[in-house]
C-alpha cells in the first residue's frame, strides 16, 4: 500500500503523455517495483501501445489457422514464408499505415511501403511484387488523398525497384477522415536462408559464468546512476555480440508515431503532423542491398528493420526472442537533429534504419561491408545477461527495465463484444451516406471533389421489381454510362500509370504492363528456377491479390470476412494459381467499442473458416485498430492478402485483351462463356450488390457462403486452365455478371455482343453479386466446345458473350462503346491532373 | 568470348533483368562493370556497354547528373569514343546525355509527373534500309529492299514496349546547328508523345551511330512469357552489326526466326 502513495498526478500525466492509461501505468509501476523514469515510461508507452502489442487483438487472432507443410515461417516473425519449390519460398507480409497517411498523404503512404519492404528483406528476401489495397471517402480533401497517397506509393516503390502489380481500391463515406493504405510486400527467399530478428544464438552453457558474474554485480545497477567500470563489465561484457546500427540517422520525424495510430483522432488532428516521418527510397534501395548481401554472407546473427516505435521495439523484440539483455549508448546513435533527448531517439521512426548482431569476429567484415555502400552505422550496443533493456545516455542510465515486463507482461484485454443477434438486427440494412455528385465530366468550380453519390431510386427499384435487360436498357438508356463513371467502377489506370509495374522483367501479368490478369503474376526470378523431371528449367510463377468487401464485412462479419477472402483467392484461381497462404490487415474502428470487437471477433473468425476448409493459411498480419474520427469508426475492414503459386506462366489467362490484340491476331471474336454453381442465383445477391449500393443507396443481404460449391468451381477452374489454356479468365465481380462483361469490353477496348438469352433476363440476377462464378474467354468455336464438353454436376456453363474488334457494328448494343469508355477512363483521371502539393502553396 | 559490360551505380535498379538480357540471348560475357577488373579492357575485348535504368544516385541534382561524373562513366566515355557500342535505357540515357556522349537533355514530363505504360513507338525507317548509308545505328537491324516490307509494318510504324520515367521529356540542344544535328540522329519516336520530347523523340544516336540512347524499356518486352517480345529487335542489331552470335534456344533465336519467315512469305 506504501506503493500505491507513489503513484502521483504528475506520474500519471506523463505516462498518460507515452501512450499509458492510468491502469497501465499503475501495472507497469507494480511490476518494476519502482517508479519507472521518463525513458522507461516511454518505452514502455510504445511497446505497449495498441499497434506494437496487440493488446485488444491478440485474444481472438490466436484462434487463427496458421500451419500447413508448406508453411516454413508462420507469425510472429517480421514476415510469414511459405514454400514455392524445392529450395526456395516466398516471404510476405501486408501492413497498415492509415493514419499518417490521412496526416500527410505522400510521405505516409510512401514510408508505409518502405516499411513493408523492410519487413521483408530484413528475413533475407528479395521483393518481387508489390501490390496496395486503398480505401477512400468523399470530398475535395480525399481527392488529393487519392492522388498523393497513390504518388507516394508509386515513387518509392518505383524508385527501391519492385514491381506493383495489382491492387484494390474502393469508396465509402464512412472512410471520409480514415482513409486505409494497406502494402503488400512479397519477396523471394532460399529456405536456408531465412533470417530471424534474434540477438544471440548462445547455448545457456556458454553464458553461464557471464550470467553468474552478472547475478553479482547486478544490484548495483540502478537508474539515473553512473555506469562504473564494473557495470559496464556486465552490460557490455567482453565477447558477447554486437550491436549496429545502420542506414540513415536518427531525427525526431515519427516520434510517437505507435502511440498516434493507436489513438483515434480528434478534430485537432493537425498538431499531429510532426509525426509523420519522410521517406527516402535512394536510401532504402542501398540498405536493401546491403541487408541482403550481410544475410548472403551470414555475417550476422540476427536482424530487423526499425519500425513502429524505432530503436526501442527493434532492439526489445530481437532480444525478448532470445531471452537476453540488451544494452545500447543512445549516445553513439547517429543523428541529424540536434539536442535530441533520450526518449526521443527511443522513439524516432526515421525511416530506412537497421538494427544487427554480429559477432565480434565478423565485425570487420561487416564495417566493411556496409562502407562499401556508403551507409552510416554505428557500434550503438551489446548482448548481455542482464534480462534488462538498459539504455545509456551521457554516461548515465536512463533505463533498466526487465524485458519480460515489455514484451510478455502487455496488457491482454479481453473486451466485451456485442452479442450477435443484435449486431446483425442492427446492421441489417446499412445506407450510404455519400453526397457530393458532381457527375460525368461537369465543370467542377476549384478542387476537383471525389464524388460518390449516383443514386438513381427509380432504375433500382426496377431491378428489384426483376425487369429484364432489354427493357432495363430501353427505360435507362443511360444507366450504364452512369454507372461506369463511378469511382467505383472507373478505370483505374489513372491510379496505377503511377506505379512501375514492370521493373524486374518478370512482371507475367500487372496492372500497366504489357499483359494484364485477374491477380497480379511475376515468375520466380532465373535463380529461384528448379529443373523439373525432363530437366526443363521450370516456369513457375505467384500470383498475388488482395482486398476486401467491406459492405458485406459490415452487414455480416462472418460471412461477410469469408466471402471477402474468397473474393481474393478467386482472383488467383482465375490465373491458373493454387492459393498457398494469406496475410490481413485487420482495419477497424475502437476495440472500446463493444460493435466494433464483434466486427472483429467475427471477422477473424469468417476469414479463419475459409484459411482451415481451403487449406490456405495465415501466415503473417497486421492490426489496425482505432480507425476512427470523433466516435465515428470506418467500415470494418479486414483487408487480405494473398499468395498462389503458377506452376506453368505461359498458361495464365488473362482478364482483359492486350492492347491491339485483334489487329495482330487472325482471330475476329472471343467467346466468352460463364460457369457458375447451379444455385448461383439463390447464393448470390443484389441487395447486397455495389450496384444497389450506388443505385438504391443501400445494402442488405450478405451473399451466402457455400465452400463445397467453392471448391468444385475452383477445381474445374484449375483443370480448365491447365488443359484448354483459355485466352481470358477472370472472376465475376462488382457489378454481376453484366458489369464483369462490361468491365471486360472496357478493359480490352473492343466491343460486346450480348447472347440473345442475356437480354431476356432479370436484371437482377445480372447485376448480382457474391457467388456468381467465373467468366472464360476462348478464340475458337473448338477450344469452347472443348470447354463445354467438360463436365461437373453442379456446375452450369453457359455462352454469354462475344468481344469483338473496336468499331465492329453489333445489331443490339448494351453499351455505346465510345461513350461510355470516355466516362470510364476520365472518371478518375481528373483527380489526378492537378499538380501534387498545389494545396500547399496557395 | 568477348565482354558486354553494364555500369551499375548506387540506385541503379534494372541491372538484373538488363544483364539477363544480353545474357540469354548473346553469345557474349555479360558482367556489371567493375573498374577494378575491367579497366584495362581495350575497345576490342568489349563487345558493348549498357547502361541500365533506375534511379542512379537518387537522381538527386538531375537525374543521371551524378552517375555522369563517376569514373564509371569517365572510362565508358573512352571506349565510346573509341567506337564501342553502347546503350543507354531510362537513366542509361539520361546518364548518357548528362556525360555529353548523347545531345540534348530529358527534363521532367510534360505531365510533371512519373509514369508507367507500354507506349507506342516507331523506328525511324531509314536505320532499317540497308542502302541508306546516311542513317546507321549499331542497335537496329537493316535489312534489304526485298526483305524490309514486313520488318517495316512491325517496327516502323508502331509496336509498344514498357516506358517508366518521370523525367523523359527529351529537349534538343539549344545551339541550332547541334540541334538539326540531333534533329537528324533521331532513331526512335513516340506515336503519341506522352512525355513531351521535342518532335517526339524517343530514342537518339550520335554521328558516328555507335550510341543509342532511348527511354522506353525493351528489356521489358523481350520474352513471350511477359506478354511482348518486340523489344528484342535491339538486340538482333547488335549482334547484325558487331556480330555477336545469337544464342541457341533464346528468344532473340525465335524472334530472327520469326522475322526471316515473315520475309519469306
Amino acid at each position: 500500500m506504501s506503493k500505491k502513495n507513489l503513484i502521483t498526478n504528475e506520474f500519471l500525466e506523463l505516462a498518460t503523455h507515452y501512450g499509458l492509461n492510468n491502469e497501465e501505468a499503475a501495472a507497469f509501476y507494480n511490476k518494476l517495483g519502482r517508479i519507472p523514469s521518463k525513458e522507461e515510461l516511454a518505452v514502455c508507452g510504445a511497446l505497449w501501445s495498441e499497434h506494437c502489442s496487440y493488446k485488444s487483438s491478440r485474444a481472438h487472432l490466436k484462434r487463427f489457422h496458421t500451419e500447413e507443410p508448406w508453411v516454413l515461417q508462420g507469425p510472429g516473425e517480421n514476415a510469414g514464408v511459405v514454400a514455392i519449390n524445392k529450395n526456395f519460398g516466398i516471404a510476405f507480409k501486408m501492413e497498415s499505415h492509415n493514419h499518417p497517411s490521412y496526416l500527410e498523404p505522400y510521405q505516409g503512404a510512401a514510408t508505409g511501403v518502405g516499411g513493408i519492404l523492410r519487413d521483408v528483406f530484413c528475413m533475407g528476401a528479395n521483393p518481387i511484387a508489390s501490390l496496395n489495397c486503398l480505401r477512400f471517402g468523399e470530398g475535395t480533401w480525399n481527392a488529393t488523398l487519392l492522388r498523393d497517397t497513390v504518388r507516394g506509393i508509386g515513387d518509392y516503390g518505383n524508385c527501391v525497384g519492385v514491381p506493383t502489380v495489382t491492387g484494390d481500391i474502393s469508396f465509402h463515406h464512412n472512410y471520409n477522415k480514415n482513409i486505409l493504405v494497406n502494402a503488400f510486400t512479397a519477396g523471394i527467399i532460399h529456405k536456408d536462408k531465412i533470417f530471424r530478428g534474434i540477438l544471440s544464438d548462445a547455448s545457456e552453457d556458454q553464458v553461464a559464468s557471464l550470467k553468474n558474474k552478472t547475478k553479482e554485480i547486478l544490484p548495483q545497477l540502478k537508474i539515473n546512476s553512473e555506469v562504473t567500470k564494473e557495470i559496464e563489465s556486465i552490460l557490455l561484457p567482453e565477447g558477447e555480440n554486437i550491436l549496429i546500427y545502420f542506414g540513415s540517422a536518427t531525427g525526431r520525424d515519427g516520434v510517437h508515431g505507435a502511440t498516434m495510430s493507436s489513438s483515434e483522432f480528434s478534430s485537432g488532428g493537425t498538431t499531429l503532423k510532426p509525426t509523420v516521418q519522410v521517406g527516402d527510397p535512394f536510401a532504402e534501395k542501398v540498405l536493401l542491398e546491403a541487408t541482403l548481401s550481410i544475410i548472403e554472407k551470414k555475417l550476422a546473427i540476427g536482424l530487423q528493420d526499425m519500425g513502429a516505435a524505432g530503436l526501442t521495439s527493434s532492439s526489445v523484440e530481437m532480444a525478448g526472442r532470445s531471452g537476453c539483455g540488451v544494452a545500447l549508448d543512445l549516445a553513439k546513435v547517429p543523428q541529424r537533429a540536434s539536442n535530441m533527448q533520450a526518449w526521443e531517439i527511443l522513439l524516432s521512426e526515421s525511416q530506412e534504419r537497421m538494427l544487427c548482431a554480429v559477432k565480434p569476429e565478423n565485425l570487420n567484415e561487416v564495417l566493411a561491408e556496409l562502407k562499401k555502400f556508403n551507409l552510416s552505422y554505428a557500434e550503438i550496443g551489446k548482448v548481455n545477461r542482464t534480462g534488462l533493456f538498459v539504455c545509456i545516455f551521457d554516461n548515465q542510465i536512463v533505463t533498466a527495465t526487465p524485458i519480460p515486463i515489455l514484451i510478455e507482461d502487455v496488457p491482454r484485454y479481453n473486451l466485451p463484444i456485442q452479442n450477435k443477434d443484435e449486431y446483425l438486427k442492427n446492421h441489417s440494412v446499412i445506407h450510404n451516406e455519400t453526397s457530393e455528385k458532381i457527375w460525368l465530366g461537369e465543370a467542377t468550380q476549384g478542387k476537383p471533389s471525389l464524388s460518390l453519390n449516383a443514386q438513381n431510386l427509380s432504375a433500382h427499384n426496377d431491378i428489384l421489381s426483376g425487369i429484364n435487360l432489354e427493357n432495363l436498357v430501353e427505360k435507362y438508356p443511360n444507366l450504364i454510362e452512369h454507372l461506369f463513371a463511378h469511382p467505383a467502377n472507373a478505370k483505374r489506370s489513372p491510379v496505377y500509370h503511377n506505379y512501375c509495374s514492370t521493373v524486374q522483367g518478370n512482371t507475367v501479368a500487372g496492372c500497366g504492363a504489357m499483359q494484364s490478369a485477374a491477380a497480379g503474376v511475376v515468375r520466380l526470378p532465373h535463380y529461384a528456377q528448379e529443373k523439373d523431371k525432363n530437366n526443363n528449367v521450370t516456369k513457375t510463377g505467384i500470383a498475388i491479390s488482395g482486398g476486401c468487401d467491406e459492405r458485406w464485412v459490415e452487414i455480416d462479419p462472418f460471412n461477410g470476412s469469408a466471402l471477402s477472402a474468397l473474393k481474393v483467392a478467386r482472383k488467383i484461381v482465375a490465373t491458373g494459381g493454387v492459393p498457398l497462404a494469406m496475410t490481413d490487415c485487420l482495419n477497424f474502428g475502437s476495440p472500446r467499442s463493444a460493435e466494433v470487437m464483434r466486427q472483429f471477433s467475427d471477422a477473424v473468425d469468417g476469414i479463419n473458416l475459409v484459411a482451415k476448409e481451403l487449406h490456405i493459411p495465415i501466415v503473417s498480419g497486421n492490426v489496425s485498430l482505432n480507425n476512427q474520427t470523433s466516435g465515428n469508426p470506418i467500415p470494418p475492414t479486414p483487408m487480405i492478402g494473398m499468395v498462389g503459386r503458377i506452376d506453368d506462366v505461359t498458361k495464365v489467362p488473362l482478364f482483359s485483351l492486350p492492347s491491339r490484340y485483334f489487329e495482330k491476331s487472325e482471330n475476329k471474336s472471343i467467346f466468352l462463356i460463364h460457369i457458375s454453381d447451379n444455385k448461383a442465383s439463390e447464393l448470390s445477391s443484389y441487395k447486397a450488390s455495389q450496384t444497389a449500393w450506388i443505385l438504391g443507396k443501400a445494402n442488405s443481404h450478405c451473399p451466402e457462403l457455400n465452400l463445397t460449391s467453392e471448391k468444385s468451381l475452383w477445381k474445374y477452374t484449375l483443370s480448365a486452365i491447365s488443359e484448354i489454356k483459355p485466352k481470358i479468365c477472370f472472376p465475376v465481380g462488382h457489378g454481376g455478371l453484366l458489369g464483369s462483361l462490361i468491365s471486360c469490353s472496357l478493359r480490352s477496348e473492343c466491343e460486346l455482343e450480348l447472347n440473345e438469352n442475356i437480354w431476356k433476363k432479370s436484371s437482377q440476377d445480372l447485376f448480382s453479386e457474391g457467388n456468381m462464378g467465373f467468366i472464360f474467354g476462348f478464340t475458337s468455336k473448338e477450344e469452347t466446345e472443348k470447354f463445354l464438353q467438360l463436365y461437373s454436376s453442379n456446375i452450369s456453363s453457359e455462352c454469354v458473350a462475344i468481344l469483338k474488334p473496336a468499331g465492329t457494328s453489333i445489331q443490339k448494343t448494351v453499351l455505346n462503346f465510345n461513350a461510355v469508355f470516355k466516362l470510364y477512363s476520365g472518371s478518375l483521371k481528373r483527380y489526378f491532373d492537378t499538380l501534387s502539393c498545389e494545396y500547399k502553396e496557395k | 568470348m568477348k565482354k558486354t559490360l553494364l555500369p551499375v551505380f548506387p540506385g541503379t535498379n534494372c541491372e538484373k533483368e538488363s544483364l539477363l538480357w544480353i545474357a540469354d540471348n548473346l553469345e557474349s560475357k555479360a558482367e556489371f562493370l567493375d573498374l577494378s577488373k575491367h579497366s584495362t579492357l581495350k575497345a576490342d575485348d568489349i563487345d558493348a556497354i549498357f547502361v541500365p535504368g533506375g534511379f542512379s544516385y537518387g537522381d538527386y541534382l538531375r537525374a543521371g547528373a551524378i552517375a555522369a561524373r563517376s569514373d564509371e562513366m569517365a572510362f565508358v566515355k573512352k571506349r565510346a569514343v573509341e567506337g564501342v557500342a553502347v546503350l543507354g535505357i531510362c537513366n542509361g540515357f539520361q546518364i548518357l546525355c548528362e556525360t555529353g556522349l548523347l545531345p540534348g537533355a530529358l527534363v521532367k514530363n510534360i505531365t510533371r509527373r512519373y509514369h508507367h505504360f507500354p507506349v507506342s513507338i516507331r523506328i525511324e525507317t531509314a536505320y532499317i534500309n540497308k542502302s541508306n548509308s546516311n542513317k546507321k545505328c549499331v542497335w537496329i537491324p537493316e535489312f534489304n529492299e526485298n526483305e524490309q516490307e514486313e520488318v517495316q509494318k512491325e517496327f516502323t510504324t508502331e509496336f509498344s514496349v514498357p516506358m517508366s520515367c518521370g523525367m523523359g521529356n527529351w529537349i534538343a540542344p539549344v545551339n541550332e546547328s547541334d540541334k538539326n544535328i540531333a534533329e537528324n540522329n533521331a532513331v526512335i519516336y513516340y506515336n503519341h508523345n506522352e512525355n513531351g520530347s521535342y518532335k517526339s523523340i524517343a530514342g537518339i544516336t550520335n554521328q558516328a551511330g555507335n550510341i543509342l540512347g532511348m527511354m522506353p524499356h525493351p528489356e521489358r518486352a523481350s520474352d513471350s512469357a511477359v506478354g511482348g517480345v518486340d523489344g528484342l529487335i535491339f538486340l538482333l542489331g547488335i549482334s547484325q552489326s558487331r556480330n555477336i552470335k545469337i544464342r541457341a534456344g533464346s528468344e532473340l533465336e525465335k524472334f530472327a526466326e520469326k522475322i526471316k519467315m515473315g520475309r519469306t512469305h
